[in-house]
């Protein structure tokens, strides 16, 4: 089954913000498989973006890798109806003081969607680095105990909307980059370890949800052959 | 919004407002910026953008007081009266369920940055923005996804994603969910 790898907006800004989209290309030209966005994420890293001086650059670099083929633009015909039906099983999950909270937005959702519409034919795997949409599907519960202590109120879950988000498979920038220099595709002036240690500290810092403890887990496996 | 949520609301942001006031005239930065962290758990339940407007106004103000050269420029007797008296006139307007005019009242908060020239409009202007991009990044720690919070505060994903990337919010114990192990293994397997 070929593979495709739906990209979310924050795992392409962390790359950007760093200057590593260019491993992009090269993974893409390693494997057989396509990189995806959806015309939701399209207009939340190029679109609006090129309209604001601090990140024009960024959009820029990131629509050239969409002419190049680099990334591509998926559009089935129900995603826009599937996209809805995602915001609205997302944002009915948690409830607190009578209201249900919003969580997640139309491109965090349009990815959720291209997956579930593209799972017959690809093998998908998304890539988030943004942490709520990863915790709502791969531990809900603990979004719910996060919304808890941090709104200092009870908050309730419809574990059955939790169903649609299960059995998603999701990596970060951190896993590509991870990827892409264990392939060779990242040559720096250090051990395995040191290198990890710059690449994934870059990506946390440009947003990507990574903890402290993952990135010292990261470095201790460098050396691993996978 | 609830009934009973809307009049617990409205009585919180009442109190802010007449808080942040006092506040202002005391100097009082520590009890500004409480009463700016105070209205984002309402915004990341509610989500209405008059949480949203207050919290940011009050971060802000916050800031600008935390400097110590504020009053040597020329407009700042200017700025701050027009904002103490909007300020005043929003908690009164909002008890009275003139909600048009407290809205109208903080919108006027805002508009007077606009009046601003030079140096302090440029540093005025900056501060917002950056207590825009500070209170988006309170709210996706709370649990609200980037794109929803930047959709709600008015803000590029590029912007939070650097800001919120310097805090600690990765390192909370919940947001364990996959080990790293695995997530590596599914990554190497996948681009084999």
């Amino acid at each position: 089954m070929k593979k495709a790898l739906i990209f979310d907006s924050s795992t392409i800004i962390t790359l950007a913000l760093n200057n590593m989209l260019n491993v992009l290309q090269q993974l893409k030209e390693s494997f057989d498989g396509n990189f995806l966005i959806t015309p939701s994420v399209k207009k939340e890293i190029i679109d609006n973006p090129l309209n604001q001086k601090r990140f024009e650059l960024e959009a820029l670099q990131i629509s050239s890798l969409l002419q190049k083929g680099i990334i591509e633009l998926s559009a089935p015909e129900d995603l826009e109806k599937e996209t809805d039906n995602v915001m609205r099983i997302g944002n009915s999950a948690f409830e607190a003081n009578n209201e249900q909270i919003k969580i997640i937005h139309e491109g965090e959702s349009s990815c959720f969607a291209l997956a579930k519409l593209l799972s017959k034919d690809y093998e998908i795997f998304l890539a988030i680095d943004e942490r709520t949409a990863r915790m709502l599907s791969e531990k809900p519960d603990n979004l719910r105990k996060l919304f808890e202590k941090k709104l200092h109120t009870e908050v309730s879950a419809d574990g059955s909307k939790f169903n649609y988000f299960e059995d998603f498979k999701i990596i970060r920038s951190a896993e590509i980059l991870f990827s892409a220099y264990k392939r060779g595709f990242i040559e720096l002036p250090a051990n395995p370890e040191t290198v990890i240690d710059a690449l994934l500290f870059a990506s946390k810092f440009s947003g990507c949800s990574i903890s402290y403890d993952e990135i010292e887990r990261a470095k201790q496996l460098s050396g691993k052959s996978f | 919004m609830a009934i009973s949520a809307q009049v617990h609301e409205k009585d919180n942001l009442v109190y802010i407002l007449e808080n942040a006031k006092k506040a202002i005239d005391e100097k009082d930065i520590v009890t500004l910026k409480d009463l700016s962290n105070r209205t984002v758990h309402s915004a990341s339940v509610y989500q209405d953008t008059d949480n949203i407007t207050i919290a940011v106004i009050v971060y802000a103000l916050y800031k600008v007081l935390a400097r110590p050269d504020y009053e040597k420029y020329a407009e700042w007797p200017l700025f701050i009266e027009t904002v103490n008296s909007n300020l005043s006139n929003a908690a009164t307007n909002l008890k009275k369920g003139k909600t048009s005019e407290f809205r109208n009242n903080l919108r006027a908060i805002r508009e007077v940055v606009e009046k601003l020239s030079g140096h302090f409009k440029s540093y005025i202007e900056e501060v917002f923005r950056t207590s825009l991009i500070s209170k988006a990044s309170r709210i996706y720690e709370h649990g609200v996804s980037m794109g929803q919070t930047a959709s709600l505060l008015g803000i590029t994903l590029f912007e939070l994603a650097e800001y919120s990337g310097k805090t600690g919010i990765s390192d909370v114990d919940l947001s364990s969910t996959v080990t790293i192990d695995k997530r590596l293994k599914m990554a190497m397997e996948f681009f084999r």
